[in-house]
């Protein structure tokens, strides 16, 4: 019953978000799917993605948009009705296509029992920090590799723009109390992912929102671009290092040693944090 | 519990393909392919869930956790560049 609500609520904010002609109301309803989607991922077992949903796709994506959204209401061109009829056959096709190939859909165990068993040599107490940052190490590594990039390119760009602030003086003051309690609790965040759920894009992205904050109250937080660029790539550095140090000195390139797993994982995660919040934190500023 | 979610991405999938490829707007386009994303993500790890004992596999959550971060950057990426050629920042 719920998962028939939750579903529908969900369906309803994705609809009305995208076909609604007034961009305010869509800008809105995406907000609303966001922390949804957030519920969804509760729902179906993943709260360390339902972390980093509700913080990075519900709140700084929603940022993002909505900084285009007066620019979506006067430019809005009309659509010729061939391009519509084609798109509505093709949709059909694939909702019939997915929903017939999900009909018989098997049960299977997948990767689940392989990574529970390796657990124990992983360095970390939980399952998806240890696949994150141990067995598929890689993929994080190029993921750190496509926002530092993605981070050093805004920073190319060169300028910034206020959004919107709220002239609030209690919540310039409160941002700003409130920014070294969000600054620990964000490493605590880092540092529970090694056993339970957690990790360094949430601790990352929860200290980027409390920077964002910061700024949506009218401070302005200016970076120096030395050190702009140092806190950037630093994540890349640390990780590529650990991984260099393995392959010369280990077994090979990112394969942790089992007594060195716990201490370099550690390691690796508090320089994605530092990172991560400083570029999804220019991601909504821009660069200086 | 899982059929009602596959149902789910399929539905979201293929509606935000219609709304992305008829989109009168970048900020609709914008808006269809955020949640083009979050329904493939649904897809991944409503499989993820799909286990006979019910415990969720933790390799497609790693994956998503992945694909939100990276869809966050490309999203902010294609929103600077935008504000970048249309001339609209301010010289800070």
């Amino acid at each position: 019953m719920f998962d028939l609500i939750l579903s529908s609520l969900v369906f309803v904010t994705a609809l009305v978000s995208m076909h609604s002609k007034k961009t305010a109301i869509s800008g809105l309803f995406f907000v609303t799917f966001g922390f949804l989607s957030g519920l969804l991922w509760v729902r179906l077992g993943a709260p360390d993605v339902a972390m980093v949903e509700i913080i990075l796709g519900a709140g700084v994506t929603s940022l993002l948009v909505f900084g285009l959204l007066k620019e979506g209401e006067r430019k809005s061109t009309p659509v010729p009705t061939g391009r519509k009829l084609w798109a509505g056959i093709l949709s059909v096709l694939v909702f019939l296509y997915i929903l017939f190939f999900t009909l018989n859909i098997e049960k299977k165990e997948g990767l689940r029992a392989l990574v529970y068993e390796s657990l124990a040599f992983s360095g970390v107490n939980s399952p998806v920090t240890a696949v994150l940052l141990n067995f598929r190490a890689y993929d994080t590594l190029l993921e750190v590799g496509v926002i530092t990039l993605v981070g050093l390119s805004i920073g190319m760009l060169g300028f910034s723009r206020v959004l919107h602030t709220w002239e609030d003086d209690l919540l310039r003051v409160f941002s700003r109390a409130f920014l070294p309690l969000a600054a620990f609790f964000a490493i605590y965040l880092t540092y529970l992912g090694t056993f339970s759920a957690g990790g360094a894009f949430q601790g990352g992205s929860l200290l980027a929102g409390a920077l964002i904050f910061l700024t949506l109250t009218g401070h302005r937080l200016t970076v120096s671009q030395p050190l702009s660029v140092l806190l950037k790539v630093l994540a890349m550095a640390v990780f590529l290092g650990f991984g260099l140090a393995f392959a010369i000195f280990g077994d090979g390139f990112l394969t942790f040693p089992q007594s060195l797993a716990a201490l370099s994982i550690i390691f690796i995660e508090l320089s994605i944090a530092l990172s991560t919040a400083l570029l999804l934190f220019e991601a909504y500023r821009g660069a200086r | 519990m899982t059929d009602i979610y596959f149902n789910l991405s399929a539905l979201l999938i293929s509606l935000s393909l219609y709304y992305f490829i008829t989109a009168e707007s970048k900020f609709k386009r914008l808006i269809s392919v955020n949640i083009l994303g979050s329904a493939v993500f649904l897809f991944l790890i409503t499989t993820a869930k799909n286990t006979p004992s019910g415990i969720p596999d933790p390799v497609p959550h790693a994956l998503v956790l992945t694909g939100i971060v990276v869809a966050v950057s490309a999203t902010a990426l294609a929103f600077w560049l935008h504000t970048y050629t249309r001339g609209k920042g301010k010289e800070d």
